[in-house]
């Protein structure tokens, strides 16, 4: 250890006696490990990267991060970090931080054409307010957007949802977690009526059996994979099973890997299904009570522009099939609509009813499945065209086995793998079919869960309902009395929140291009590196008549495309709380000071809102296809004299109505939980009360009585406490929803409830079409879809004949907007490679780490090709990780969606690869 | 030139049976040493004592692509300005 008397050597026997402390082993140098923290402020924190939710405790010096550790305390992670867990507090340092306001101007003027000038907060908003009114008053408010995040605090996401929603009578907010885990949640809603998983991490430790789908744990959430490989060592039963496209680090650890073909997930699960109901495993009891069967219509088309109107022409092909397709011959036998020789050509008739389905009888569901023999699966899935088909074959069955085992426990995980899909949603309601015919889910060691890949994809995005179609809690703007009791709870005159569903954020890309929406703004988030087909949204965003405000900490993509950038606080420069995968809800202090001018989004939201009365927005507005009860077609009425009645005026302002309110005021500021942190929106704006505190207490009441209850504020901000796992009853966390052994919602005596209401009363119909008789209530239940086998919208071909797949790398989280200023991540996988099996490379006569053009039908990229790393994929294959903004991946990938989630699949799409020089673009 | 001390501290789980080999495999990369092991759950204390935190972090995946190695993660990562450093100190000062 060196000089012990020298601060070096102190320093390193006060590290390696403060790590052993936290990882509960014996030191000799207890007292170096607390001698070392003398002079540095410590305080508990939360991971700032992915959705796995890790505690940090976070060390500082005048408001400057100086050190970061894994929290002992946090079950999540149990005082260990990965590499990101260090990027928390670099991060905040990059030299090339934003510190003020930038407008685009020219002659002292702002001029979209112009660079980008420094200029004051006030001068910034000017510029934001004058351009929005404009806007707003020609297109009302589905002229105006706001692109959020599932990196929103739980406070700034529920801040967005007010201002867009309840002030400007908007519902075109929705976040990058869009992009994320929508088909996730679309499952959720579908199969259980309410979102969220129903277990939690603590499965881990429980299960006999890991089988993770599309999802390469060890890279993206290393701390859980950690907790599965401890597991496995301590029960040496344990099997881990990966299914993916292409090898990767959690084909490496696994017991059992299954290459399979991109898109063939679907046949795979129903293969699973079959065998447990034709081996007889269906858990009866648990299905006869519980679940119900259920299906709905198969043409649905990809989620595409219905129109090919402003398609570049090479892409027109691939547009052509949200109207019409030929069935593969696989997908006709899947589908049960012949087989023959014949092309079976199907028009997509349900595109604007996608998500629709109804009760169909057990027998229906096991005729339905009856084409997925393990012949034809195995046929259609084998990912690998060097693996053996009967070797293949062979790991099917085992993998059928081990759901079928009803000795064995099981937890399935996935991520962007089933919800970056063309089915998303499907995937995601047939791994809960698995899981319930075998009375395998909600039970400790037992479920299905989606990993997220954002810190609070599921606390602010989901939750708080940042989305085009949500409100807080799992309301939706659609449903009456969910508009009723949001405008109760925010204290609006009834008919103010608007029930037509706002555009997604695919669709807000496509709306400036269409010139619909001219007024955006981006809040933590990179939207135009991280949508897919982006040359289209890059041109529309510079060329169209637009404005695009974009708040971000660095320079990214999304900030060159902008007309003005506002600077933002980072992670541990605010007050926050997030809430990860497993419903845990968790807390930070604000521990260093901003940077610059930079200020929190929260205080960015209300400072804008003070620029708005009620006269300019609850008078009178237009909005397109609007069509609902209460409403005149086309139009949402006034409520200015309602909201007279309630003691508003027209002249007050959308900041004292919405943030301002007497309730909030209440939370004063300082306050004891503050322990004697400052807190930057109070100081920027001025003010006496606690506004963090304020927006989260008050969006506690709509999960209270509803199964999403959370504590109050400050319990979240106590030292025993490292987050809680909502609902949370009488300062009591779940651990496991709808079973009664651990969730207060279910019923007594009902054993397991699944209780959440959405889609809950149905028709019942055949395989192929609802019935005409009268709704069934399926109160309590979950339901077992049946979904068939669908190709993607786009496979290879003869001109475009690779598959290309997207992801993310360990060491750069999303678009490497905050990992990329970190320059040991940076250094570590400086630039993105394109993974390619060498016998690809070699009939293309392309080397090793030679340079290389990805070309698609919608745009090419350079990139430098890598035979022999870390990911390896099949013949057939190219996968390029999208972090990097020099190898711009997003300008070749395809923006087909789930047409039920409308999330876009980034996994799939038709590429072609040749060496730089070798050929000019078709 | 102005240095800044960086130290970190892993945790370090070796392959059933490895503990021994695991560690000296350790002591021989740069910048690293054992600070204490426990053959109980196979795990290794191992400080890392390198110039940049992009060499503590190459070190981490040294020590992760190790054949004895199970599992490698980073626990406490620390910074400080080496005080001792005669010229850190006259930055320090200005």
């Amino acid at each position: 250890m060196g000089d012990p008397l020298s601060r070096r050597g102190f320093v390193k026997i006060g590290v390696g006696a403060a790590t052993a402390s936290a990882l509960g082993m014996p030191t000799f140098a207890t007292e170096a490990a607390a001698a070392i923290e003398v002079g540095v402020d410590w305080e508990k924190s939360v991971c700032r990267f992915c959705g796995v939710g890790c505690g940090l405790i976070v060390g500082s010096r005048d408001g400057h991060v100086v050190a970061v550790k894994g929290d002992p305390k946090a079950p999540v992670n149990r005082g260990l970090l990965c590499v990101k867990g260090y990027a928390n507090a670099t991060m905040l340092y990059g030299a090339d931080r934003l510190t003020k306001p930038l407008l685009r101007m020219k002659n002292g003027r702002f001029d979209k054409q112009g660079d980008f000038v420094e200029v004051s907060w006030e001068r910034a908003f000017d510029e934001m307010e004058r351009q929005f009114k404009k806007v707003y008053g020609e297109l009302g408010p589905t002229g105006v957007g706001v692109m959020g995040s599932g990196q929103y605090t739980i406070p700034e996401g529920y801040a967005a949802v007010k201002l867009v929603k309840a002030g400007w009578r908007s519902n075109n907010l929705d976040p990058n977690a869009r992009h994320c885990m929508a088909s996730a949640v679309a499952g959720f809603i579908q199969v259980f009526g309410i979102d969220e998983p129903a277990g939690c991490y603590d499965d881990i430790e429980l299960t006999d059996t890991v089988v993770t789908w599309g999802a390469n744990m060890a890279e993206m959430h290393p701390m859980l994979w950690a907790r599965v490989i401890d597991r496995r060592r301590a029960a040496p039963g344990t099997r881990i099973i990966n299914l993916t496209t292409y090898s990767n680090r959690t084909s490496d650890s696994a017991d059992e890997e299954i290459v399979f073909r991109p898109q063939t997930d679907l046949a795979i699960l129903n293969y699973i299904a079959r065998e447990i109901i034709e081996r007889g495993a269906v858990d009866r009891q648990f299905v006869d009570r519980h679940c119900a069967f259920a299906t709905g219509p198969y043409d649905i088309g990809y989620g595409m522009r219905s129109n090919d109107a402003v398609a570049f022409p090479a892409e027109k092909d691939t547009l052509a099939r949200e109207r019409r397709v030929t069935l593969t011959p696989e997908e006709a036998i899947a589908q049960r609509r012949g087989g023959g020789d014949q092309a079976v050509v199907v028009d997509q008739k349900n595109t604007a009813k996608a998500g629709a389905h109804w009760i169909i009888a057990f027998e229906d569901y096991r005729k339905a499945l009856k084409p997925y023999t393990l012949d034809f699966v195995a046929e259609l899935a084998k990912g690998d065209p060097d693996e053996d088909l009967d070797e293949f074959k062979a790991k099917l069955k085992r993998l059928a086995d081990h759901y079928v085992d009803s000795n064995r426990k099981i937890v399935s995980f996935w991520t962007m793998g089933f919800n970056q899909h063309t089915r998303g949603t499907w995937v995601n309601e047939l791994i809960y079919a698995v899981h319930l015919l075998t009375g395998k889910h909600a039970k400790p060691g037992n479920g299905a869960m989606s990993l997220t890949g954002q810190p609070s994809a599921c606390g602010t995005a989901r939750e708080v309902g940042t989305f085009a179609h949500r409100l807080p809690s799992d309301m939706v703007v659609a449903n009456p009395a969910h508009r009723k009791r949001s405008e109760e709870i925010w204290r609006l005159p009834g008919g103010t929140l608007n029930p037509k569903v706002g555009s997604h954020i695919t669709k807000m890309m496509r709306d400036i291009e269409d010139g619909s929406l001219r007024w955006l703004w981006v809040q933590v988030t990179n939207p135009f590196q991280s949508t897919a087909n982006a040359n289209h949204w890059i041109t529309a965003a510079r060329e169209k008549d637009c404005f695009i405000v974009v708040s971000d900490i660095y320079p990214t993509l999304s900030c060159k495309v902008a007309d003005l950038i506002l600077p933002a606080a980072g992670h541990f420069e605010k007050w926050g709380l997030y809430g990860n995968t497993e419903r845990r809800t968790h807390a930070w202090r604000q521990v260093a000071n901003p940077i610059g001018q930079a200020r929190s989004d929260v205080w960015q939201m209300m400072e804008f809102s003070k620029r708005f009365t009620l006269a300019e927005t609850w008078g009178q507005h237009s909005v397109p296809g609007l069509s609902a009860a209460g409403f005149e077609d086309g139009r949402l009425g006034s409520v200015l004299e309602q909201a007279k009645g309630m003691g508003y005026k027209p002249e007050d302002t959308l900041y004292d109505v919405l943030f301002a309110t007497p309730e909030a005021l209440k939370f004063s500021w300082p306050d004891p939980v503050a322990a004697g942190r400052r807190n930057g929106t109070v100081e920027a704006a001025g003010i006496d009360w606690f506004p963090e505190k304020a927006l989260f207490e008050e969006y506690t009441k709509f999960g209270q009585g509803h199964a999403h209850d959370l504590a109050d504020f400050d319990t979240y901000y106590r030292d025993d406490v490292r987050g809680l796992r909502w609902p949370v009853i009488d300062g009591k966390e779940t651990l496991w929803r709808f079973n009664e052994d651990y969730d207060p919602y279910v019923t007594a005596g009902a054993g397991f409830e699944f209780y959440g209401p959405a889609f809950k009363s149905l028709k019942r119909g055949t395989l192929d079409a609802p019935g005409g008789g009268d709704l069934e209530s399926l109160a309590g239940k979950a339901k077992i879809f049946f979904r068939p086998y669908a190709a993607p919208a786009e496979s290879p071909d003869e001109k475009f004949d690779l598959w290309l797949c997207t992801g993310r790398v360990l060491e750069h989280w999303h678009s490497g907007s905050m990992t990329r200023r970190v320059p040991e991540l940076n250094a570590a996988m400086p630039h993105a490679l394109a993974y390619l099996h060498s016998a690809d490379a070699k009939a293309r006569g392309v080397q090793h780490h030679e340079e290389v053009w990805i070309e698609s039908r919608r745009g090419r990229v350079r990139v430098v090709v890598e035979t022999e790393g870390r990911n390896r994929v099949p013949r057939g294959m190219v996968y390029i990780p999208w972090f990097d903004e020099s190898v711009f991946i997003n300008k070749v990938t395809l923006d087909a969606t789930c047409p039920i989630s409308k999330e876009i699949d980034f996994k799939k799409c038709a590429v072609k690869l040749y060496p730089v020089g070798q050929e000019a673009r078709s | 030139m102005c240095e800044i001390l960086q130290i970190s501290g892993l945790s370090v789980v070796a392959q059933a049976g490895q503990l021994a080999a695991a560690a000296d495999a350790i002591a021989d990369l740069p910048g690293a040493e054992v600070f204490a092991r426990d053959p109980e759950t196979d795990r290794l204390v191992v400080v890392q004592d390198l110039p940049s935190v992009e060499e503590h972090m190459e070190g981490l995946r040294r020590i992760q692509a190790l054949p004895q190695v199970l599992v490698a993660e980073l626990v406490y990562h620390r910074s400080e300005l080496d005080e001792e450093n005669e010229e850190t100190r006259l930055v320090g000062k200005q």
